[in-house]
């Protein structure tokens, strides 16, 4: 994978986990999930263009930068989100 | 009980089962302008979102406006949560949603710092001189009339510290009772020091549905459990 790519996302995840907790809020994507026996969110009636982009976004960024981790992996799940996150929510703040 | 994989996230993600969240801890007052400038930039383009709104995204599957939803989250339940933002957030008009623990806010003044250290409740040096440093339940009841407060255990404890049966009551089901209490409501959420999610011990899930909350918050998910 391009060098380049994966220097600049490693950037991006330095940055965003070495915000100061004490002074500073970390930006997250969080999945909604019904655990209740027998239920199951619905879905939208269209498709969801901003779930789309962001899954897809976590998809490439997951490649480029930990392609070889395992699917089960919560403590990466959590670095890729956060990554992504720090990156939506900076891009949301630009005029 | 669903999969916590990579997968399996992105599959919820992608159908549009998505919150965006800013995790607030420590809010001390030298911070308080930038707080409001974050917030007041994220509220453009975002909306903030209130309990009620959960509860029908889960009926529906969908929010009912445009704008991508939006929580900020304040942890541990400081007194500069309440004096800094949850006056911010009452500035703004966002709900936020306040997690804390109720140990914290039960503690006498003169042991809250020592309380902080033991449990990973991170203090900066400004608050120190403040005296009380955890929210009162006072100012829990207030907050719950405008904004969303819950249980982050009483002790800001980890899943694997709650062994006993007498773990489960202290830091599971009384947090639930007190707050309830003060507020008039039934807390609806429940979060554990780390994040630990929903679906990896029946035991402690179990104890948590059986307090009577129907949110899980952990590190990836919001997960509906009754």
């Amino acid at each position: 994978m391009p060098t380049v790519a994966r220097n600049s996302d490693l950037a991006v995840l330095r940055e965003c986990q070495d915000r100061r907790l004490e002074r500073e809020g970390i930006p997250m994507f969080l999945a909604l999930v019904d655990e209740r026996p027998g239920r199951q969110l619905p879905l939208p009636p269209m498709r969801h263009v901003d779930g789309e982009t962001v899954a897809l976004q976590l998809r490439d960024l997951r490649a480029r930068l930990a392609g070889s981790q395992r699917d089960g992996d919560l403590g990466l799940v959590v670095s890729l989100l956060q990554t992504a996150a720090y990156v939506d929510f900076n891009q949301s703040l630009l005029p | 009980m669903s999969a916590l994989t990579f997968a399996a996230h992105t599959s919820a993600i992608s159908a549009g089962h998505l919150l965006r969240v800013v995790n607030y801890h420590n809010t001390p007052a030298s911070g308080a302008e930038m707080l409001r400038r974050e917030l007041a930039q994220y509220a453009e383009r975002h909306r903030s979102v209130t309990l009620e709104d959960v509860d029908t995204f889960f009926e529906t599957g969908q929010w009912s406006w445009d704008q991508p939803p939006f929580m900020p989250v304040f942890y541990e339940g400081y007194r500069n949560s309440y004096d800094v933002a949850g006056a911010v957030c009452d500035e703004l008009g966002i709900t936020g949603w306040f997690a804390i623990c109720t140990g914290f806010v039960e503690c006498e003044e003169s042991e809250q710092e020592v309380f902080a250290r033991s449990h990973f409740i991170g203090l900066v040096e400004e608050e120190l001189a403040l005296g009380r440093i955890a929210m009162s339940w006072e100012e829990v009841a207030d907050l719950s009339q405008r904004h969303v407060v819950f249980p982050h255990t009483a002790s800001h404890d980890g899943i694997a510290d709650v062994i006993s049966d007498e773990d489960v009551e202290r830091e599971i089901t009384r947090p639930k009772v007190a707050m309830d209490q003060v507020t008039g409501q039934s807390a609806a959420v429940f979060a554990w020091l780390h994040g630990s999610p929903f679906g990896t011990s029946p035991r402690h899930d179990g104890a948590v549905v059986a307090a009577g909350y129907r949110y899980l918050i952990s590190n990836t998910t919001v997960h509906r459990i009754a």
